[in-house]
């Protein structure tokens, strides 16, 4: 009996060391802001976000309406709650302003020829022309 | 085989009362050809009247029909299981139910009686990535239908056992590789050794195999162009592809395996060492269900690691009394690198290709102590009294990485660490109080922090009349316990579940089995409920948003699945059999039939199960001519029309897959002039050339499933030296 539980002993041994694999949490720092990316919170970006949003939906804002609008379609507040997470209407660029908050589109499911789609365009435009000085102003 | 006979033959002097010895030529070839089992009730006995519906597929079997995965194995030899492939690891399912893309979560896959099934993922492999040298593979056992019994988690289909050959059957070295045309390669080599170790009778068989598998091109066919209707720029599907808004094409890079296994068994006197290394690794050539990527990306892959060791002590304590001990250790774990292109896949357009990595690891030891009272000592009432306890410790978690520098562009998500025991007594009855009658009741608790403690009971009765002609009835349940990525897993595509009940099964069955010499005919009915399935329900867009409102999914989520105990399956159905062996067993045949009726239950609907046939079989026929003339063997499968694994997705229309019948001609035998060297041809059809699973992003008005291989062929040389007198087989 002894030499079986050194049998077994050793056996084990070999196993219990650890694993070679590592489930550690990933050494993620949130970056810089830029290109209109506001997740790290920095002043610069997170000023540009406050004005932004004032803009687009604070008492008075010049789009206010535009997305009051908005928001009153389920799928349309979800994308451009989305977007303004990820600063996307500050960006100037078009191409790269649509390029940020595509996914969010496609996570709220709006595509061609869905209300949610105009009432998002809209609310695009109004945040490019009467908030330009406040929303799209971070290069691409 | 020679294992297998002595087993009968022993099981035959060791029945006194309920089997008669063979006393003419047509008796012995009827018991030469009866199957044995060891895994239904851990007694080896005959399959006729074990507990539960059960086959033995013998390594000659294997050899001859050219089979060299378990999933082959069961295609084109089994009873009552159905495979089914994609180009990924294959499922399978018995009696009508096959979980589509299950990874045999609901099959318990032992080698040797230790159990495969890990406690994070629950997955099983049946092609190579079963971790086990196919060479060193003497017999698989099959028991069809409910086996928590003795087994615990899991068990809900079926268990199967691949037992290893005996240094006896496997003395001295082998060498063998194969090259399958345009697709695979495998080399093995293994060895077997019979020597004297402080007095006590050892013996050691090891063996390696490496398989390679690198193609072939697929064409799945093309979705149409899905333009972004923002910037009216088509998609990019590709990560090193033009954006053509097109889904699909030729797949040439990411249809890979790579597979070492190795294994080691050791015995001396009454202990027993088995230990596993095996590593399988493949791409992930193209979005599922479960699983959106890159079209045709070679670095999008997946990785499974395994390392286990099982130590086992057989005490017989008096005639009566036998103590059998087993303690066991298992380290494995699981990494999944998937690419998206970033904009659309990970929500950052910052890098170009981002990489989710998946990792998870598990790691579980136990003990297992079965004491055996045979009260008659002639095996005829034996009570099994036996305890499992085990710990497991579990961790897993998703990264978001920058594909070029494997840097992380967002935190990590759904870390989670967890270790419990787990605490499973059983016992189990036997009882055979007349000739004609064999008696089995028993029952399993399985106990841990999860869930409820969950019973799992099974009654079965094999009643003889006369010789050759046997009667059974069982009853018995299973449960899986999910894995613990389903009860705590989560990610940036996986909500946390917020709780989960096991699955469970229930299920009758009788059949008649009747022996006319070495030929058998098994008719047998069944009737089974599965209640609480666990599946991945797709979040709808309101769903999404409760959860974002709570800070349980980020904004960022997309297409986000959470597991559920989402549906309910009942089926019914018949399974029928003929097999035997002529001319001097030369020539042998089989015939395997079933037919069911499956309906999955689930929020108010009630449909086909997806994937699975209602009907399914195979067949096959073989002549060994002796000496160095080869043997010929053809075998053939058929699986009836099913629907596509999306047929429960909302919205997706119904859609079918056509029947398949898939033919198997082989040809093998020992090269004339060079003793110890066997070859082996083997070419293979199939009458379609389309799967039952879906491939692409939902796309509801066409459906595109991953191809099937119409025209195979390998070939394959094989060497046997310093053992005993090579018998001719084939390789």
């Amino acid at each position: 009996m002894t030499s079986r539980w050194t049998l077994s002993a050793v056996v084990f041994g070999l196993l219990i060391q650890p694993a070679c694999l590592s489930i550690e949490r990933a050494d993620y720092h949130e970056r810089k802001v830029d290109a209109g990316r506001l997740r790290d919170g920095s002043a610069d970006g997170a000023s540009a976000a406050s004005e932004c949003r004032a803009c687009l939906s604070g008492d008075g804002g010049l789009c206010t309406p535009e997305f009051m609008a908005c928001s009153a379609d389920p799928a349309c507040g979800q994308a451009i709650q989305c977007a303004l997470a990820h600063g996307c209407l500050n960006i100037a660029d078009l191409a790269a302003r649509i390029g940020c908050a595509t996914p969010c589109l496609q996570q709220a499911n709006i595509v061609a020829g869905t209300p949610a789609l105009d009432l998002a365009l809209s609310l695009n435009a109004c945040a490019s022309s009467k908030c330009a000085g406040t929303c799209a102003t971070l290069g691409p | 085989m020679r294992a297998r006979i002595a087993a009968v033959a022993a099981l035959a002097a060791s029945f006194g009362a309920g089997t008669a010895l063979a006393d003419g030529a047509s008796d012995l070839e009827s018991l030469l050809s009866e199957n044995v089992t060891t895994t239904a009730s851990t007694a080896t006995e005959k399959s006729s009247t074990a507990p539960a519906t059960s086959l033995t597929l013998s390594s000659d079997d294997l050899r001859t029909y050219g089979i060299r995965t378990l999933d082959e194995a069961i295609e084109f030899l089994s009873l009552g299981l159905v495979t089914s492939r994609s180009l990924g690891s294959p499922d399978v399912g018995a009696r009508g139910v096959l979980l589509p893309n299950d990874d045999g979560r609901h099959f318990l896959v032992l080698v040797n009686g230790h159990a495969l099934n890990d406690p994070l993922y629950g997955v099983a492999r049946f092609d190579q990535g079963v971790g086990v040298p196919f060479d060193l593979v003497d017999h698989i056992e099959v028991v069809i239908g409910p086996g928590s019994v003795l087994y615990g988690s899991n068990a809900m289909l079926g268990v199967i056992n691949l037992i290893t050959k005996d240094a006896a059957d496997y003395r001295g070295g082998h060498v063998a590789a194969d090259y399958e045309f345009g697709s695979s390669a495998t080399v093995s080599a293994g060895a077997g050794v019979e020597f004297k170790l402080f007095g006590a009778k050892s013996e050691l068989t090891v063996g390696a195999q490496y398989y390679d598998r690198f193609g072939p091109d697929a064409d799945l066919g093309t979705l149409p162009p899905q333009i972004n209707t923002l910037d009216g720029r088509p998609y990019a599907f590709r990560r090193d592809g033009p954006p053509t808004g097109v889904w699909g094409g030729t797949l040439r890079n990411a249809n890979f395996v790579q597979a070492p296994s190795a294994m080691l068994r050791f015995r001396s006197g009454s202990f027993e060492v088995n230990v596993l290394a095996s590593a399988y690794r493949h791409g992930v050539p193209y979005t599922t269900t479960g699983t959106n990527v890159d079209f045709d990306d070679p670095e999008s892959s997946s990785l499974e690691r395994a390392l286990r060791v099982d130590v086992r002590h057989l005490a017989v304590l008096s005639p009566t009394v036998t103590l059998s001990s087993r303690a066991y250790a298992d380290s494995f774990d699981s990494q999944q690198r998937v690419n998206r292109i970033a904009l659309y896949g990970c929500f950052d357009n910052s890098v170009a290709v981002c990489q989710y990595y998946r990792a998870g690891r598990s790691e579980w030891m136990g003990l297992e102590e079965r004491l055996s009272l045979d009260w008659l000592q002639d095996q005829s009432l034996v009570t099994l009294l036996g305890v499992d306890g085990r710990m497991r410790w579990v961790a897993a978690k998703e990264d978001m990485l920058d594909f070029s520098t494997e840097a992380p562009i967002g935190p990590t998500r759904g870390l989670f660490r967890e270790s419990r025991p787990l605490f499973s007594p059983y016992v189990q009855q036997t009882w055979s109080p007349a000739p004609f009658l064999d008696l089995n009741a028993g029952a399993r608790l399985d106990a841990e922090e999860r869930f409820s403690p969950v019973i799992s009971p099974r009654g079965a009765a094999a009643i003889t009349p006369v010789r050759g002609t046997v009667f059974r009835a069982i009853y018995s349940q299973a449960f899986r316990a999910p894995g613990w990525i389903e009860t705590d897993g989560s990610g940036s595509h996986l909500a946390p579940s917020g709780g989960l009940r096991p699955e469970r099964v229930r299920s009758v069955e009788g059949s008649l089995e009747q022996r006319f010499g070495a030929h058998r005919v098994l008719f047998g009915v069944f009737r089974t409920w599965w209640e609480d399935l666990v599946e991945p329900h797709p979040l709808s867009q309101a769903e999404m948003a409760a959860l974002e409102a709570r800070g349980i999914l980020p904004l960022t989520a997309q297409t986000v699945t959470q597991f559920q105990n989402l549906s309910s399956v009942d089926n019914f159905g018949y399974n029928a059999a003929l097999d035997g062996t002529l001319a001097t067993r030369r020539l042998s045949y089989g015939l395997n039939v079933t037919a069911t009726q499956t309906r999955r239950h689930a929020n108010g609907t009630e449909v086909q199960l997806p994937a699975s046939p209602t009907a399914f079989g195979n067949a096959r026929i073989a002549y060994a001519f002796g000496g160095i003339a080869p043997t010929l063997a053809l075998a053939a499968s058929y699986v009836g029309k099913r629907p596509v694994d999306r047929e429960y997705i909302a919205g997706y229309e119904r859609t079918y897959a056509p029947p398949l019948g898939e033919f198997r001609l082989t040809v093998g035998g020992p090269v004339p002039g060079v003793r110890g060297l066997a070859y082996r041809l083997s070419a293979a059809y199939a009458t379609t050339s389309r799967s039952a699973y879906v491939v692409g992003p939902n796309f509801p008005s066409v459906v595109l499933t991953s191809p099937i291989d119409r025209f195979s062929a390998f070939c394959g040389l094989r060497y046997d030296f310093g053992g005993a007198e090579p018998e001719g087989r084939p390789e």
